[in-house]
């Protein structure tokens, strides 16, 4: 491939990225081929819905992923990272949205650690008062001030952070990328942050803050990059020029509202409720409320998109209705008889079916073959187990045949599923759940990481059954997909239902996507 | 998006994934085989003769072939168990303490029971030693189970827990008043497992456990729903939450079970082989179980395959220790060699398969 990159923009740009394209194993397209660039001393937002591939893209930059296609160049040298530590050699380091400092260590000797080279770290013994000695004297003339002794556990988020971006100083980084560092912060720790990014760049540092709030972008940003799934969606040279909505537009997208081969609104005429929730309360892994206060209705024969920003209470809600995970308060009815808190085996005898958004981790077991991940719900009941013993030529017969019916391309139904690829393995997902006879479907990103052909199918797929007078809660952060295949919409901001859309047709699309991303209420 | 063309790249790495697969057990042999061999060039043993003798003494004639079948037998019992529980992804690594205990628990309950007529001892001497090590894995299940602490070390320090406790036992209150010396007294002959040929030491309890054992177990972990929700905890235990597996039970379950069975391995040297519970009742067969569960690929015919392998090596090397007039400590080693390098295979090559990146279909750069 000959170079694009010109020779001045080799003076501008300290990082030219250049037809980066990342798949992860599974099949999931991360990132669908991107051009990135950074000049020296700029703020640059790198700004989109997460899933858009950002953190992909800086994980690239910063050698803690390598991409499958694509050239990186680094002050004027092209460069293939083998690890971080290849990356902070050219003084590119990353503060990562999950904090890597030990909690149990002082700020100074979070600082030092790992750092072999020069100053006190040459001497065999480590002079614990010299080191904190020389750390406050270097974090007061960076103009980041800490408390060297003080012990990193009892600090504040914002004081973490600090020690993290300290720790990337010391090392000489000079590109300095932060992954969503306001998502943990408070409003006033997020001036303090934007503070010391403004020194920081006073200083000709450049810097990369990862996120996905606009009024964040338009707050610090030199230049804009949005990505909106894999791709860049728009550059902007001068955020004096945008506004928030504009921005929030971009991020989502511009679509076109169309509907396929759907049969009239069947919801509209009977409505009968198959999932109802109502105040619903669920805690995330850390304990901190994800839902809260949510109600939700979903009908026979209609399909319910729940549109949202990605990490504003979707896994934690359907997680409770599934029944993994126990909600504080509220309830949740299903078909009728109220699952609030039943175990999952209950919930799903009910006849709720789950495409989930992991497919490798919640969706199939990989090791297992094809055959018997087909039938991974019903192997226990009949007619696949009688007398306590597991018919296994019918299961082969079963398996054999939702392979040509699903047209899942396998080596075998005695193959591993390691061995599919991700559209493959959804087909064999959907095959599976379908094949219990649901009333209520679940589906969680069901087309993510898919090509076009897969993604048809499975749309077609989810349309036949609300023809067939199943309830399918579509759970998708693709706008385009939410609208082609929903008749009602719900939008979901920060764990609460914000705003129902009964018809789809009258969309406006820019208060829909202000209400995703949380700018109205 | 047919079949045809589109597989067969597919099916070709997946037939080089089978025969990688199954291919690999037989490297396991090979490679300790010539580690072996090496020892023994290493000691000042010419390898040829030194391999030739310990397939003599562990497969050379009748006599020989039942020795190695009696020694296989706790092994393949112990190994049993603990594929229940490797399959659901529960590393018990405690067999050998929940064998001790079996085994204390069958001798004590013999001798007390001697007197009743003779099927009645012995049974219920199994039963006690397969609950006495049920009981012992108890602990470190309602750990895992209730508080997800790692099974791996509560099993393993159980074990020396359980070899002290029973060593004191055995010095202390169980120990045989006429002699003195730190073991039971004789079991009764009531709880004897029949010798199957006068003059060989091949009892009941080996056949049983070839003729009956392995294809029960094979049924279980093959052929119903028990052994298929271990597997599916085994292989992705968040699936098997999702599907309405309780996690926490199959733990409780896999992990009691192979107690079980390690208990009823030390019932059976106990009431086939030794006749009285000692301090030295087992060279370690709670560890040979697990490398001949991972050789034997979790599967109860390679299993019982590989405890024979696993047994001639012993009793081969305790041979030609003796024939060769090498210290028996390098048969010890040998051993633990064995068990070392067969578990680190049987890992390595499973992550070696993982590693693979599914195929993707995708064109860079295209479209908007």
């Amino acid at each position: 491939m000959q170079t694009r990159v010109s020779g001045r923009e080799l003076l501008r740009d300290v990082v030219v990225m250049e037809g980066i394209v990342k798949v992860y194993p599974g099949g999931t397209v991360a990132l669908r081929g991107v051009d990135f660039s950074l000049r020296y001393g700029e703020i640059h937002c790198l700004l989109g819905e997460n899933g858009a591939g950002k953190t992909t893209l800086m994980k690239i930059l910063a050698g803690s992923l390598r991409p499958d296609l694509g050239r990186v160049v680094v002050k004027g040298e092209e460069v293939r990272f083998r690890s971080p530590a290849d990356a902070a050699k050219l003084g590119i380091g990353m503060v990562h949205q999950h904090f890597s400092l030990i909690p149990s260590f002082t700020v100074a000797e979070n600082i030092v650690l790992g750092y072999p080279e020069e100053g006190v770290r040459q001497k065999l013994k480590l002079d614990i008062e010299v080191l904190a000695e020389e750390i406050r004297r270097f974090s007061e003339d960076v103009g980041l001030p800490v408390n060297p002794n003080a012990l990193t556990r009892e600090l504040p988020a914002g004081m973490k952070q600090r020690v993290e971006i300290l720790r990337l100083l010391y090392r000489r980084a000079d590109v300095l990328i932060l992954d969503e560092p306001t998502s943990i912060l408070t409003p006033l720790e997020v001036g303090e942050l934007f503070k010391a990014l403004r020194k920081l760049k006073a200083q000709g540092k450049t810097i990369v803050l990862v996120t996905h709030k606009p009024r964040e972008a338009l707050a610090i940003a030199d230049r804009i990059t949005v990505l909106r799934r894999g791709r860049v969606a728009a550059r902007i040279e001068d955020p004096g020029e945008i506004d928030e909505s504009g921005l929030a537009e971009l991020i989502v997208g511009e679509r076109v509202a169309t509907s396929v081969s759907k049969v009239g609104n069947l919801a509209r005429g009977v409505r009968r409720p198959a999932l109802t929730v109502k105040d619903l309360y669920v805690l995330d892994d850390r304990g901190v409320e994800a839902v809260k206060g949510l109600d939700l209705e979903l009908y026979e024969g209609e399909i319910l998109g729940v549109a949202g920003v990605v990490g504003n209470g979707q896994r934690e809600l359907v997680e409770a209705i599934l029944g993994l995970r126990r909600p504080v308060k509220g309830r949740i009815t299903l078909l009728g008889v109220e699952v609030t808190g039943k175990p999952v085996g209950e919930v799903i005898s009910l006849g709720l079916a789950y495409i989930p958004e992991e497919r490798l981790l919640r969706g199939v077991s990989t090791e297992l073959s094809v055959a018997e991940n087909l039938v991974v719900k019903q192997y226990g009941k009949e007619p696949f187990c009688r007398r306590y013993l597991i018919n296994v030529k019918l299961i082969k017969e079963f398996a054999r045949g939702a392979v040509r019916e699903y047209n899942i391309v396998a080596p075998d139904i005695n193959s591993p599923v390691k061995f599919l690829s991700g559209g493959n393995i959804q087909r064999l997902i959907i095959a599976r759940e379908l094949s219990l006879n649901p009333r209520v479907v679940i589906a969680e990103q069901p087309t993510a990481g898919l090509d076009v052909k897969a993604t048809n199918f499975v749309h077609e797929k989810l349309i036949e059954l609300r023809n067939r007078g199943v309830a399918v809660l579509l759970i998708s952060a693709d706008l385009d997909e939410i609208l082609k295949l929903s008749d009602r919409i719900a939008v979901i901001s920060g764990g609460r239902i914000v705003k129902v859309y009964d018809c789809v047709e009258a969309i406006d699309l820019r208060e829909l996507s202000e209400y995703m991303l949380g700018i109205r209420r | 998006m047919g079949s045809g063309e589109e597989g067969a790249v597919e099916r070709a790495i997946v037939r080089r994934y089978r025969i990688l697969y199954m291919s690999y057990p037989v490297i396991a042999v090979a490679l300790s085989i010539a580690i072996l061999a090496l020892v023994m060039y290493l000691i000042g043993v010419d390898p040829i003769k030194g391999l030739r003798t310990l397939f003599y003494s562990s497969f050379g004639n009748a006599y020989y072939v039942t020795e190695t079948l009696v020694r296989a037998t706790p092994i393949l019992m112990v190994s049993l168990g603990l594929m229940f529980a490797f399959s659901a992804g529960v590393w018990n690594i405690g067999a050998e303490g929940q064998l001790y205990i079996g085994g204390v628990a069958a001798a004590v309950t013999a001798i007390s029971l001697g007197w009743l007529p003779p099927p009645i001892p012995l049974i219920v001497a199994w039963v006690a030693g397969g609950v006495a090590g049920a009981l012992w894995a108890f602990p470190p299940a309602a750990l895992k189970a209730k508080y997800g602490i790692n099974e791996v070390f509560t099993t393993l320090m159980l074990n020396y827990v359980a070899i002290y406790f029973v060593s004191y036992l055995l010095h202390g209150p169980l120990m045989n008043p006429t002699t003195l010396f730190p073991e039971t007294v004789t079991l009764p002959e009531s709880s004897w497992l029949p010798r199957v040929v006068p003059g060989y030491r091949l009892h009941a309890g080996t056949i049983a456990l070839f003729a009956v054992f392995v294809p029960l177990t094979y049924l279980v972990i093959k052929r119903t729903p028990v052994g298929f929700n271990l597997r599916l905890v085994g292989s992705n235990p968040e699936l098997a939450r999702s599907c309405g597996i309780n996690i926490g039970r199959q733990v409780m379950l896999t992990l009691m079970l192979s107690g079980f069975f390690a208990g009823l391995s030390g019932a059976n040297e106990v009431t086939g082989v030794v006749l009285k519970m000692r301090p030295d009742i087992s060279p370690g067969y709670g560890y040979m179980g697990i490398a001949v569960a991972l050789l034997g690929r979790l599967n109860p015919v390679g299993i019982a395959l590989a405890s024979i392998f696993m047994a001639g090596v012993v009793n081969g090397s305790y041979t030609i220790s003796m024939m060769l007039k090498i210290p028996i400590g390098i048969a010890q080693f040998t051993q633990g060699l064995l068990i070392v390098i067969i578990t680190l295979g049987e890992l390595l090559i499973r992550r070696l398969t993982e590693a693979r990146k599914a195929p993707v279909e995708l064109k860079p750069g295209g479209g908007g």
